[in-house]
């Protein structure tokens, strides 16, 4: 009974083991698995990733295009990718049979609306060049307004 | 002459004597305001300072945005819980349900008149001091069941069955452990009991109960704990068996209420032992007698975190055992004893 | 003893032989056959499952006998349209519960089973899901309290019928016990379960042998990595693709964190129904698993659903300085493990409240086919990573911990016990890794034919696979056997006749995790 509570009172004098978040963030290892990245340039478009997605995360458009002008004869109109529903199972990391797909440690991933883990083809392309310019993972949290922005605007730019 | 009720200290320190009638009247109600508003800043503290304590004992922060070091949490907790919807559910009894509440906020804050702080430093210097306490702080046990059975809700029902069986079983020891006391200091009043333990015994040893009486002062903590519902014997709560006992029912400001209710129980009841057994305000005179009695009382209120984060719960029947079959014999076997000891010596 | 049981048993059981560990036999036989081969010692009943075979449903029976441990399956098959047979569960408490499963999802009713009612889906649902041809529908659920103690007392019997659950402080989940409470003494009680039913075993019909791995993550968050290792070992063995030994060493020191991870939550939450939400012990638990649960981030690259078994190996190698950090770990682990009985089992309080409470003796929890610790703790000596090793278990060295009493101090001790001989297995695993590669060469696409049952201990007990495949890429059947729900089948009787404070603490230390109750 006192050795309890000498455990105890003990503890009260001990550092502690809590850190404040968001002032202080675990230092995730490199390993971590946390956000899908794209890098289109690397693409073959043969869909096993999509295929191999046990829940319909990965969602692409392939449309072939025999006269190309850039000889290329399969065209990737669509790749989506839901954040949401994603298990980060690694399933089409491991498929992939050009790296194109790569993981980034993501600390914040949730986001306010449910739109905000849909992943589009500009989307990811903005995620894996900012990832890639700098791996390490940042605080994605704050930065979410301007990020929303920055793509209405190149949106609007394309109409 | 010598101020013995914290009115007439009160307006004596401003230089004025000798009032009667109506103007002394309105004196006492602002002064008792005074007293209820301390009381209250000071058990708003404690929920703040427990929550501290508590998270450094299990190595968490606790409060930390509100204020510096989160200091103002109190003030936070407040508000929210003031915005918070009331809801008196259908099946309730409206009255009663209301009613609950208020009672044990009521009877808790009464109950600090008697206590003595310092020398003179007492509300209302009764000479049934110690029966008054025990009658009032009983009363907020009416409040319990109040609150119970006006929930209508039967985790609260068992909680109040619970809470009456606990508190019935654990105020007989504790009033009988007190009567130890009683005997030796000749006097039911707080202020003299304190007085009772001036000196000391061979220079150093304080000549307070807890040295007089110890069997009296175990009997009278395992009882207190028993009485304010705090682990081992928090059963009326037990928020793992009966989610939250006899408040389940409650939101808002009435929840506030009733928290606060039993925060100042918990301070009431480290007031009252520190007063009657461990020498109230008395101490060396470097420091003033409130400070001492401050310091006194924050190792009991320790002693009760530190208990409440080690123990499990007993079990009622368990409690029942304790209670009837251990510490109502033995505190009886003290009363004899002290009797006995009183009239060989005299 | 030494043929296999099916060939030694079959003329004593009366029923045919179907291979090795088969037997086969009519529906209508099931009864008789059943109380022989529990006369002939087969006392633990693992599962019951269904499996649509075109025109019929072959109902499998899985069985083990105390002391060797072997496996026995009796088959049987009943038409689809007059889907019925004799009940077995007045010759195992167990199958209770597990036909009731049968009959909610597959829709084959058990004659004379004391009640035959929905267990997973809501009692208003109409059609079985598992079986092929179910389509989906709009369904119509409410919630009702159910009478459940009999009018045998007359007026004079007072009880209160009380919800605990499904959201109540201890429920664990999503548990909802409907019990009757004389005063403080537990009457009966009632499990109601199914809330958080995902239909995992309906998914994985659809899916490729892959892609199965990261559902089995989601069954038992508490300990992911054991319940990984339940499908891969299920699936290596039907495919006989065997992964090498430096894997099966990474799988080992996965699994024993998790069964730490596991276990922390088990006694602390335990710890936690004793003490309120005010009680250190929780906290301190968690604190060494926010520890253990760093270390299997790095090693697999998620805190809580690794995905790091695939079939033939391990994801990843071991990573960069895990040998060190483990190695602190189990250090610090034995010192906070002192500290947790300091505040558990050497605390007055805690051993008034547990020590003979909830007590059960072992031939009963076998009868209800527990499992695991909580089984253990009844003095019954079965672990599977002993008595049927896996992932190379039998080059560690360690202890089957048990305790002889049955009640509820003796389940925590076992779990208290076992979390220092994981950490022993931890640090003789990185101590003996063995080099090579960590992932064996696998066909791309995996076909299979056959059936197969396997299981592992995880934390909670014995948690098995049952594959049935067809020759294509995705299994025609795929059954889980968890721990949790059979375990916590036994609490109407481990608890009836207690106090209140007895039925929450009695139920948390059987840890059950709702997420494998209900799959």
């Amino acid at each position: 009974m006192l050795r309890g509570m000498a455990t105890v009172a003990r503890h009260v004098f001990r550092p502690l083991f809590t850190e404040q978040y968001p002032e202080k963030q675990l230092e995730l290892p490199e390993i971590e698995r946390g956000r899908l990245l794209f890098l289109e340039e690397r693409c073959i478009k043969c869909r096993q990733c999509e295929r191999i997605c046990p829940n319909g995360t990965i969602s692409m458009e392939v449309e072939r295009d025999l006269k190309s002008e850039t000889g290329e004869k399969l065209i990737l109109r669509e790749y989506n990718v839901h954040q949401g529903s994603c298990l980060v199972c690694d399933l089409c990391v491991e498929v992939c049979p050009t790296d194109t797909l790569a993981w980034a440690t993501v600390y914040e991933a949730p986001t306010f609306k449910r739109e905000d883990l849909f992943f589009d083809r500009e989307r990811l392309a903005w995620e894996t060049d900012r990832v890639s310019l700098d791996r390490i993972a940042e605080s994605t949290f704050y930065e979410r307004d301007d990020y929303v922005e920055a793509v209405r605007a190149s949106r609007e730019g394309e109409r | 002459m010598n101020a013995t009720n914290m009115t007439d200290a009160l307006l004596n320190a401003l230089g004025i004597y000798g009032l009667e009638g109506l103007p002394l009247l309105v004196a006492q109600v602002a002064v008792g305001a005074i007293l209820a508003a301390v009381i209250i800043l000071v058990i708003a503290l404690v929920t703040y300072y427990k929550r501290k304590f508590m998270g450094d004992a299990a190595v968490r922060i606790g409060p930390n945005r509100t204020g510096p070091f989160g200091i103002l949490i109190w003030v936070a907790d407040a508000i929210k819980l003031i915005q918070k919807e009331d809801i008196v559910h259908r099946d309730a009894d409206p009255w009663v349900f209301n009613a609950g509440p208020i009672v044990m906020v009521t009877a808790t804050v009464m109950t600090f008149a008697v206590v003595p702080f310092g020398y003179g430093l007492v509300f209302s210097n009764m000479d049934v001091g110690l029966v008054y306490l025990f009658a009032i702080s009983e009363l907020s046990l009416l409040g319990v069941i109040m609150a119970g059975y006006g929930s209508n809700n039967k985790w609260a029902t068992i909680s109040t069955l619970r809470a009456v069986l606990q508190t019935i079983s654990y105020e007989i020891t504790l009033i009988i452990a007190a009567l130890g006391v009683v005997m030796v200091a000749g006097t039911f009043n707080l202020h003299e009991i304190v007085l009772a333990q001036e000196g000391t015994f061979f220079g150093i040893l304080p000549r307070w109960f807890v040295f007089t009486q110890p069997v009296a002062f175990v009997l009278f903590t395992v009882a207190m704990f028993g009485e304010i519902m705090r682990n081992p014997f928090d059963l009326p709560e037990a928020e793992s068996e009966l989610v939250a006992g006899y408040y389940t029912e409650y939101s808002g400001f009435k929840f506030a209420l009733i928290f606060f209710a039993e925060f100042g129980h918990m301070v009431l009841a480290t007031f009252v032992l520190t007063t009657i057994f461990l020498g109230g305000w008395l101490g060396p005179s470097f420091l003033p007698g409130v400070l001492w009695f401050t310091v006194k009382a924050y190792f009991v209120l320790l002693l009760i975190f530190v208990m409440r984060m080690t123990h499990p719960r007993v079990r009622p029947d368990q409690m029942l055992q304790l209670g009837w079959k251990g510490l109502l014999e033995l505190s009886f076997v003290n009363l004899v004893l002290t009797g006995v000891v009183l009239a060989v010596v005299a | 003893m030494n043929k296999p049981p099916a060939v030694r048993l079959f003329g004593e059981v009366g029923a045919r032989p179907g291979g090795k560990h088969t037997l086969e036999c009519d529906p209508s036989d099931v009864g008789n056959v059943c109380s022989k081969i529990r006369d002939a010692g087969f006392d633990f009943l693992s599962f019951v499952t269904a499996v649509e075979r075109g025109d019929s449903f072959e109902v499998v029976y899985h069985m083990r006998n105390t002391g060797e441990w072997e496996r026995l399956f009796l088959k049987t098959e009943v038409p689809r349209d007059e889907a019925s047979l004799p009940t077995v569960s007045d010759v195992w408490r167990a199958a209770n519960w597990h036909e009731r499963e049968v009959y909610d999802l597959f829709g084959v009713e058990f004659d004379g089973h004391p009640k035959l009612e929905r267990i997973i889906l809501h009692e208003n649902w109409v059609g079985h899901p598992l079986r092929k041809d179910y389509e989906e529908r709009e369904q119509d659920i409410t919630l009702d309290m159910i009478d459940l103690v009999d009018d045998e007392g007359g007026e004079d019997h007072d009880v209160m019928y009380v919800n605990v659950g499904p959201q109540h402080p201890a429920a664990h989940g999503v548990a909802r016990i409907q019990a009757a409470f004389d005063g403080e003494m537990v009457e009966k009680v009632n499990f109601d379960i199914g809330f958080m039913h995902r239909g995992v075993e309906k998914l994985c019909e659809t899916f490729e042998y892959r892609q199965i791995v990261p559902y089995y993550d989601r069954m038992d968050w508490t300990g992911p990595s054991n319940v990984e290792g339940a499908y891969v070992r299920a699936v290596e063995e039907l495919l006989e693709v065997e992964a090498p030994p430096r894997a099966q060493y990474l799988r080992v020191i996965a699994s024993e964190l998790g069964r730490i991870t596991g276990h922390l939550i088990g006694v602390g939450q335990m710890a936690m129904d004793l003490t309120g939400m005010t009680g250190v012990i929780f906290m301190y638990c968690w604190r060494e698993r926010e520890k253990a649960l760093d270390l299997l981030d790095m090693m697999t690259g998620g805190r809580l659903t690794h995905n790091y078994m695939t079939i033939g190996g391990t994801r990843y190698d071991l990573s960069e300085g895990l040998e060190e950090k483990a190695l602190k770990f189990t250090k610090e682990m034995r010192e906070a493990i002192v500290e947790y009985h300091s505040l558990t089992t050497e605390n007055e309080v805690f051993r008034a409240r547990t020590v003979g409470t909830g007590v059960m003796d072992g031939d009963l929890m076998l009868d209800w086919g527990v499992t695991g610790p909580s089984l253990r703790g009844s003095g019954v000596d079965y672990d599977l990573r002993r008595d049927d090793p896996y992932f190379l278990y039998e080059d560690f060295d360690f202890d089957v911990i048990t305790y002889p009493d049955g009640g509820n101090y003796d389940r925590f001790e076992v779990r208290m016990d076992e979390m220092e001989e994981s950490c022993r297995i931890i640090e003789q695993a990185l101590d003996e890794m063995p080099g090579g590669d960590h992932q064996a060469k696998v066909p791309k696409r995996l076909r299979a034919d056959g059936e197969h049952y396997a299981a592992v201990e995880a934390p909670k007990g014995e948690f098995g696979t049952y594959i049935v495949a067809d020759g294509t890429n995705k299994p025609q059947r795929l059954k889980i056997r968890t721990p949790s729900f059979s375990n916590i089948a036994c609490v109407e009787d481990l608890v009836r006749g207690e106090k209140i404070p007895d039925l929450v603490v009695g139920f948390a230390s059987l840890d059950p995790v709702f997420g494998e109750v209900d799959r």
